[in-house]
């Protein structure tokens, strides 16, 4: 049965597929409410279970795999495929809200018929540059690529310097012990990562005792002997916690408003 | 002073930092002399490594490209000596972009720039798989396994196993080396689900933003990263040791001045403090 | 005007646009904002489905005829129930996939990034430890060496005691060691501070570069 088909045989398949697990999903909807937490726990129980059996189930020497092994690039392949269909979710809301701002003439309006209009630009530019590859479609997507979104981007995430600059001022005072700590380690690695701050103990010699002192090494120490390990050791703790949460998760013992909700 | 000290405008901050950056591009300098960090080497010689191995030299090199436009300064930098470097060596290699759809394109104008130049051609001496959304740690343990069968098909449209250079590419064991340049918490994928899934663990090098790289350090020290370049700074030392000075070279005198800005500003406002703090203090004790 | 000109026209006036939020809030600012999120959306979708849907899903299933493909659809649109109060519970169902499929890993996850990091910690030299004579490596002598990997250890200790001890401590010794841990925190936060500084100027720089280089044409 699971084979393919070619022609209108296929498009037959086709739509019975859709009808047949349309009318499955649809019909989930008749599950009573006091079992549905139960199928949503066995769902995820089961797929966790998958990739558990996967890892501890011994391996074949010669292949490196088990009877679960092969079916990764499948599952990844329904990964893909669904988690795409998700990002529609995100799209959906963006694209009622701005045509209800639309529809409605609610204040700033003109801004949400730009912002649907600069997505279907790039979405038809970028199609048409790959199903019509030609010179005036390449050029069409640039404008809303390279001109539009690469540059917005960039500049976006790059005004966060300027506020940096002005909480460095502000903010980044040695109020306690524990300021001081973070202020001078700040200043030892700004210092030593730049040229102009090497500079500053270029004239120490580059091996021996003193050497210790130039600032790229002062800095190089900071971060590989100093911050290394308290980070190792967060590390450590956040991979137990890691494990832990997916225990719970696995097993539909997590709790919280999304877990404990009526469903 | 300390009231003025106190009451500074913040665009006159502003502007002090938009001319510690602007200037030193205006009038250029000669830039101190970079200092080469251990990790920028390490990244440098693994590549080499990588090279002259006569084992690993014809696997492919997965150079991914998980990051946007948003950090390009940083990441499409290093990324760009990165294959600068690999194309010296005419190994093959391959962009992939997991965690951000911008990559696949930024890594294909990476490659658009540097393939005249090395005479590389896309399908036989390298190849774009293009971006795959879902879960990347799904995606990474599939590929560790089965790469046409996680992949499918390049960004053209063309089946992974009708390219020249995927010939004989199927897993971890047929990858040669792994440069993930990150915006993005994605190297632990690699260190979980990859690296050590062949018969022998593949090198990986790792080229981030700075933010991220502090936290990088323990994965270095435990020999799981076997390099890695620590934001622009460290794009600017791989150019160095590449002798292809560029971008991160150039401008490497408007950062440092914009360090000092901001180590100077971070003195003012300590200053303040204490000029606060002791006016309290005096005041208390008349 | 060949295309690359208009291209870094248009992009200086987006940069120069979302800038002007620097001076104050003002339309100008709200004009690139929508436009940004509009051309991050739309490329978002334009990718998923000409990188991923498209070869994984629309061309096995009608090119290469696994019908059986189209059953994504209606399990796909499970996700769009949470916008439902009556049928979101089905959206859940096809989260727990997900998040059982992620939570399932969390083992192979914890033993290959985890244990060596372990490793490296319980294998540190104190007794002629090989750094402090290979070479490049720091200027070290071999007892500043070993006063490194004690002072190593003695930091995992410290910062690893501070969060098992979060509670309030009667025991001097823990109190200590864990203030120590939190004075070493700082220590490690300041770094990732002073390298988060630079992570954001180098942004700057970049933008900066493009508009005197690229734009202006004034910066070589």
């Amino acid at each position: 049965m699971f084979t393919p088909k070619t022609g209108p045989e296929l498009w037959l398949y086709i739509a019975g597929a859709l009808l047949v697990s349309g009318v499955l999903v649809t019909s989930l909807q008749l599950v009573p409410g006091r079992l549905r937490k139960p199928l949503i726990a066995l769902v995820t129980f089961l797929a966790g279970l998958f990739y558990i059996a996967e890892f501890f189930l011994p391996v074949d020497p010669t292949t490196r795999a088990n009877f679960l092994t092969d079916y990764r690039a499948p599952i990844a392949q329904v990964n893909q495929v669904l988690l795409s269909f998700a990002v529609g979710v995100g799209v959906y809301s963006l694209l009622t809200l701005h045509t209800k701002n639309i529809v409605r003439r609610r204040q700033g309006w003109g801004f949400s018929v730009l912002l649907l209009a600069a997505m279907f630009g790039i979405l038809v530019t970028g199609l048409l540059k790959e199903y019509r590859p030609n010179p005036i479609n390449q050029a069409a997507f640039s404008l809303f690529f390279d001109g539009g979104l690469k540059s917005l981007d960039a500049a976006m995430f790059s005004i966060v310097a300027f506020y940096i600059v002005s909480a460095a001022y502000r903010a980044f005072r040695a109020r306690s012990v524990e300021a001081t700590i973070l202020l001078v380690s700040a200043s030892l690695v700004m210092l030593g990562q730049v040229s102009l701050g090497q500079g500053l103990t270029a004239g120490l010699p580059t091996s021996g005792f003193l050497s210790n002192l130039r600032v790229e090494n002062i800095r190089e120490w900071i971060l590989t002997r100093a911050s290394t390990p308290a980070l190792l050791a967060v590390e450590l703790g956040l991979g137990l916690g890691a494990l832990s949460t997916s225990i719970r998760l696995w097993l539909s013992l997590e709790r919280g408003s999304y877990f404990e909700k009526d469903v | 002073m300390g009231k003025w000290m106190h009451d500074i405008d913040r665009r006159w901050l502003y502007l002090l930092l938009f001319l510690a950056v602007a200037l030193p591009m205006l009038f250029p300098s000669k830039g101190g002399s970079a200092v080469i960090l251990p990790e920028t080497q390490s990244f440098y010689d693994t590549v080499e490594r990588v090279a002259a191995d006569p084992k690993r030299r014809d696997k492919l090199v997965l150079l991914v490209a998980n990051f946007s436009a948003s950090t390009a300064t940083e990441n499409l930098n290093q990324y760009e000596s990165a294959m600068r470097h690999v194309m010296r060596h005419r190994l093959k290699f391959a962009i992939v972009s997991f965690a951000d759809p911008q990559g696949r394109e930024l890594g294909q104008q990476t490659a658009d720039k540097l393939a005249s130049q090395f005479g590389y051609q896309y399908g036989r001496d390298y190849v774009n798989w293009g971006f795959k959304t879902g879960d990347i740690a799904l995606n990474v343990k599939a590929l560790a396994r089965d790469i046409p069968g996680t992949i499918g098909k390049d960004i053209k449209g063309t089946p992974l196993g009708q390219i020249p250079v995927m010939q004989g590419v199927r897993g971890v064991d047929d990858i040669g080396l792994v440069v993930e340049t990150a915006s993005a918490d994605t190297l632990e994928y690699w260190l979980a689900y990859f690296r050590a899934a062949g018969d022998e663990p593949v090198p990986l090098l790792f080229s981030c933003t700075a933010v991220m790289a502090v936290e990088a350090y323990p994965f270095l020290r435990s020999g799981q990263i076997q390099g890695m370049l620590n934001g622009l700074k460290g794009a600017g030392e791989y150019e160095t040791l590449l002798q292809s000075p560029g971008f991160a070279t150039q401008v490497s005198p408007s950062l440092s001045w914009a360090h000092f800005v901001i180590l100077f500003l971070i003195a003012l406002g300590n200053l303040s403090l204490f000029l606060s703090r002791r006016r309290a203090g005096s005041r208390g004790g008349a | 005007m060949p295309t690359e000109r208009i291209v870094v026209w248009i992009a200086a006036f987006c940069t120069l646009g979302l800038y002007s939020i620097l001076y104050r809030e003002n339309k100008v600012f709200r004009f690139f904002e929508h436009l940004y999120i509009g051309l991050g959306t739309g490329y978002l979708l334009y990718l998923t489905w000409n990188d991923t849907l498209k070869p994984r899903w629309w061309e096995p299933m009608v090119q290469e005829g696994r019908w059986w493909w189209a059953c994504a659809v209606p399990v796909g649109l499970m996700f769009y129930t949470v916008y439902s109060r009556k049928h979101a519970w089905m959206s859940r169902l096809i989260f727990g996939l997900f998040f059982g499929l992620t939570a399932g890993q969390a083992f192979q996850r914890y033993a290959a990034v985890q244990f060596p990091l372990i490793r490296s910690v319980v294998s540190v030299p104190l007794v002629n430890p090989p750094e402090a004579t290979a070479p490049g490596a720091y200027a070290l002598s071999p007892y500043s060496a070993v006063f490194n990997n004690v002072l190593f250890l003695a930091i995992v200790v410290a910062v690893m005691s501070y969060f098992f001890f979060s509670f309030e401590q009667k025991n001097k010794a823990v109190a200590s060691v864990s203030k120590f841990g939190r004075y070493v925190l700082m220590f490690a936060f300041g770094a990732i501070f002073g390298s988060t500084i630079m992570a954001r100027l180098s942004l700057l720089i970049g933008r900066i570069h493009f508009l005197l280089h690229d734009w202006l044409n004034i910066a070589p």
